[in-house]
């Protein structure tokens, strides 16, 4: 095993800091090696999934990241705490925090869809605005970060921005008009019902392993690491970037039914 | 279709918890019913999924393809024994303030004052505390002068040193040595201690202790302190 540049925590969380890959891969592989297991037991128990798992894991670690380099997370040196633990700490309240949000959508009160179809659409979808957000200006990219994922009011980005709340709602609709462009159809509820249908028949054009992928995803629930034995992927990595890959299959597929409509 | 940008943000905001209960019971019965609602719900999602997505594959994709194998056992142990030393350091300096303020517990406790002396004239409020036999305490006085209207004012001299040196048997003697006084004394629960020229005699001095009042001459062997003939009453309070 090659020896590591750095020898201690408080080396990593700097270089983290100062944007240094190697230190935010050494991070990684460190919450991967001694949090994980925390996480997943807490979110097992709480009605989460083994995707679900994965999903946080990395949601929350994106905000550890930028909690480091934004200096909103310190390590104190004082403290009983070893430094593995306050990071631990820190990352089991990030991943409460995401899964109470994740909760309060799943308990919502149901859209009249079959649950299957839900799930599916919000994943193509979601990965049209994945795509339209990364054409996005800057400017417009860094405001809608701070309004859905880290969750600010208005007048909280306002005041980051140094700007009024207005100007801040005005670019916020603007931004969200632009990464919804190709999703304005959906407000539409007849177009809604025939969105399902397309998402049925885009199923249907997919090849034979990623519908079965996506069907023992989505619709018998089972893990990755269970799908990718069972359909002979070396692991549950390789199995999720072949999701990824479906889900993109399906998304143009749809979205070609639907320009079609 | 028009979004309705207030109604995403209060969807998003309903979504986060961060709604009172009586909004969030009221958008929980519109998402029931109202399609508008639950397609703005729907964008609600999809927006905050596509941007988690970007960001999971902007972020973490480069993070995750390790290039080398990193021994990370190595800095959690380093991290686990750097723990363990601050924790010993930690409980030492807490046993050290524990002992320490032990100490100080048990010196006050020792030196609980027999007695008290406020003092008058005293140039700080400090109060003479005494414990054992031949414990001494300094105490700077002001001199005041009785001047021929029957007042006592302070004198135009020098801040005279009064030494008071507890000693539990004989009687109250003294030694002047220049400005500094040494008093012996078994009786230490005066009500003021002054230091008093008669009229403009600079050489004649008397020494008040509680309700008495003693000559105080030039003497540097100890000697008896003697009651003064001038009459306690006419001094001023």
């Amino acid at each position: 095993m090659s020896r590591s540049s750095f020898t201690n925590i408080l080396e990593i969380i700097e270089g983290v800091r100062k944007g240094e890959m190697e230190a935010k891969q050494h991070l990684y592989l460190f919450m991967e090696k001694y949090h994980f297991q925390n996480i997943s037991a807490h979110l097992l128990n709480n009605g989460g999934h083994a995707q679900d798992v994965e999903d946080k894991f990395q949601d929350a670690m994106i905000v550890l990241l930028q909690a480091i380099e934004a200096e909103r997370f310190r390590l104190k040196q004082v403290s009983l705490k070893s430094y593995s633990d306050q990071l631990g700490a820190y990352f089991m309240r990030t991943v409460q925090n995401l899964w109470k949000k994740e909760l309060r959508w799943r308990r919502r009160p149901s859209i009249e869809v079959e649950a299957f179809y839900e799930d599916v659409s919000i994943d193509i979808f979601a990965g049209i605005v994945e795509e339209e957000f990364g054409q996005l200006h800057s400017d417009c990219q860094a405001i809608l970060n701070k309004y859905f994922i880290d969750g600010l009011s208005t007048r909280r980005i306002g005041k980051e921005l140094n700007t009024t709340t207005q100007n801040v709602k005005n670019s916020i609709a603007r931004c969200v008009d632009k990464l919804l462009s190709k999703l304005q159809f959906l407000n539409d509820t007849a177009l809604s019902t025939k969105v399902w249908d397309v998402v049925k028949q885009g199923l249907d054009d997919l090849d034979p392993k990623c519908q079965q992928l996506i069907q023992s995803f989505y619709l018998r629930g089972k893990g990755l690491k269970e799908i990718a034995q069972g359909l002979g992927y070396s692991s549950s990595h390789s199995a999720t970037e072949q999701k990824r890959k479906c889900i993109k299959q399906l998304n143009k597929a749809v979205v070609n039914h639907l320009l079609k409509t | 279709m028009n979004i309705n940008y207030s109604l995403l943000d209060q969807l998003k905001r309903y979504f986060q918890g961060d709604l009172d209960a009586a909004a969030a019971e009221t958008i929980s019965k519109k998402l029931e019913e109202d399609p508008v609602y639950q397609a703005h719900a729907y964008l609600y999602k999809i927006s905050q999924e596509g941007l988690s997505g970007y960001e999971r594959q902007k972020r973490l994709k480069d993070i995750k393809d390790f290039s080398s194998v990193i021994d990370i056992e190595a800095i959690w142990e380093q991290d686990r024994k750097l723990t363990q030393q601050k924790r010993w350091i930690l409980g030492l300096l807490a046993i050290f303030i524990v002992i320490v303020a032990s100490l100080f517990v048990v010196r006050s406790t020792s030196e609980k004052p027999q007695t008290q002396v406020p003092i008058a004239n005293q140039e700080s409020e400090t109060e003479v505390l005494f414990g054992a036999d031949g414990q001494e305490q300094a105490i700077t006085l002001i001199p005041f002068r009785w001047d021929a209207t029957n007042q006592l004012i302070p004198a135009e001299v020098d801040r005279r040193q009064l030494i008071l040196h507890l000693r539990q048997q004989g009687e109250i003697s003294f030694l002047r040595k220049g400005d500094t006084l040494h008093l012996y004394t078994p009786k230490i629960n005066y009500d003021s201690i002054q230091w008093i020229y008669t009229e403009d005699d600079d050489t004649r001095v008397l020494l008040r202790l509680g309700n008495q009042l003693f000559d105080l001459p030039k003497q540097e062997t100890e000697g008896k302190l003697k009651a003064s003939k001038l009459p306690l009453k006419d001094l001023p309070q």
